[in-house]
């Protein structure tokens, strides 16, 4: 499905920012004010604001979103899809906080009686987020599946059996990410640090990532201590090809799924990307992709010859 | 960067490997304070043993190319490039001299009078 950009940019945030309004409009007079905001690690109430505050916080970090997705579609059509996606995905997150926060502080006269979050209730919101994300990136219409100008180099080397590539490609921005949310983590102090903590260090982890190519297949490799790490025989690759990655179009970095593609993204710019049969591609950023996606090239080309 | 084996030549593996990295370093393939794979990844990427790798990373220890840390793996030293060249000519003389039949010492003193 392709809808047309005025309805997915106009339409869809509509429609969240009426569900972020919702459960405020259907029971502004049943909350208390000062209401509960945060809950801590033990999942009870431990800070309060205005609710008129908190929605007003909402929107305004929905309102931040859809504007900058709306400016980046507009720079790379290419990729509405994935930025579409991603403002649905936040916008169900937005509401279903909203939600939660207001049903936990509804009916209550003080805050501090507020009701705690279950963890099923936010296993929930992030299902709701992530179908979100999914439904967006339908209405959107998916990434463009064929890249007729590929660059699919082939390299002449006397002996590709005998033959290793590997390179490295290495992010600062994952790094320095990285340490911030680490850094938000322990700050806030609460529910929210644990998630902040495991960003930081997928981050720092995805933040240098080793690519060898050999006889064996394609070993990809994170971070210093080189694991994770996994390796796509030769016999999956159909063909290998230079793409100049941008972090944006995979929506971040660190290890991103999107439909019929797998990445590990460290930053952006050169990188090699595995076209594979019956599984996703593989895209990994790393210097020198050009030579990398030669040797494997012309592997294939000695195996199948 | 790309590291190739001649299976057909006469050279030994280590100094095939060590050949293949001075060349790699010296057409800027990989940058001071890079790290090489390791070890144990490369000799399993070329199919070759272990102290077959590490036998060219030595040979490339002594001649200044690299610095071997333990648990961080080899790294292009500084002011390597430069030499790389002259390393590997020198390794490429010493192969030629010795299917002449010429001895280490000959090739020293040949050496010598180039330069004087």
């Amino acid at each position: 499905m392709n809808l047309p950009r005025w309805l997915t940019l106009g339409l869809i945030p509509l429609a969240i920012y009426g569900a972020l309004g919702l459960p405020f409009a259907l029971n502004w007079s049943e909350l208390p004010n000062p209401m509960a905001s945060h809950w801590g690690l033990n999942g009870a109430a431990d800070g309060a604001m205005p609710p008129a505050v908190l929605l007003a916080l909402l929107v305004g970090i929905m309102a931040a979103v859809h504007i900058s997705v709306v400016r980046v579609v507009n720079r790379i059509p290419d990729e509405a899809a994935s930025f579409i996606a991603g403002l649905c995905a936040i916008g169900a997150l937005l509401a279903g906080v909203g939600w939660l926060s207001v049903l936990a502080n509804r009916g209550q006269t003080d805050w501090h009686a507020a009701g705690g979050l279950s963890v099923v209730g936010i296993l929930l919101l992030l299902a709701v987020a992530g179908g979100a994300g999914m439904a967006g990136w339908w209405l959107a219409g998916g990434r463009p599946t064929s890249r007729p100008n590929a660059d699919r180099p082939v390299l002449d080397v006397a002996n590709p059996t005998h033959a290793v590539w590997s390179s490295h490609g290495t992010g600062k921005l994952p790094y320095v990410l990285g340490a911030v949310s680490l850094i938000i983590g322990l700050a806030t102090w609460g529910l929210s640090t644990v998630v902040f903590i495991l960003i930081g260090l997928v981050l720092v982890t995805f933040a240098d990532v080793r690519t060898t190519v050999s006889q064996r297949g394609v070993v990809v490799s994170m971070g210093w201590l080189g694991f994770p790490s996994w390796i796509v025989p030769l016999s999956e690759i159909a063909n290998a090809e230079v793409e100049t990655v941008s972090p944006m179009a995979y929506g971040g970095w660190g290890y991103r799924v999107r439909p019929d593609v797998r990445a590990v993204v460290a930053r952006g710019g050169d990188g090699l990307r595995l076209v594979r049969t019956g599984k996703p591609d593989l895209v990994v950023t790393v210097d020198d992709s050009a030579t990398g996606a030669g040797l494997i090239n012309s592997m294939l080309g000695a195996s199948r010859s | 960067m790309l590291l190739e084996l001649n299976p057909e030549s006469g050279l030994p593996l280590y100094a095939q490997i060590a050949a293949a990295v001075r060349r790699a370093v010296g057409a800027g393939e990989v940058a001071v304070g890079d790290r090489l794979p390791a070890a144990r990844d490369l000799a399993q990427s070329l199919d070759v043993n272990m102290h077959t790798v590490l036998r060219a990373y030595n040979d490339l220890r002594e001649e200044g190319l690299i610095e071997l840390r333990r648990g961080r793996g080899a790294i292009v030293r500084q002011g390597s490039v430069a030499s790389a060249g002259i390393h590997q000519r020198i390794a490429d003389l010493a192969a030629e001299a010795s299917r002449q039949g010429l001895t280490a010492d000959e090739v020293v003193r040949m050496l010598r009078k180039e330069y004087s």
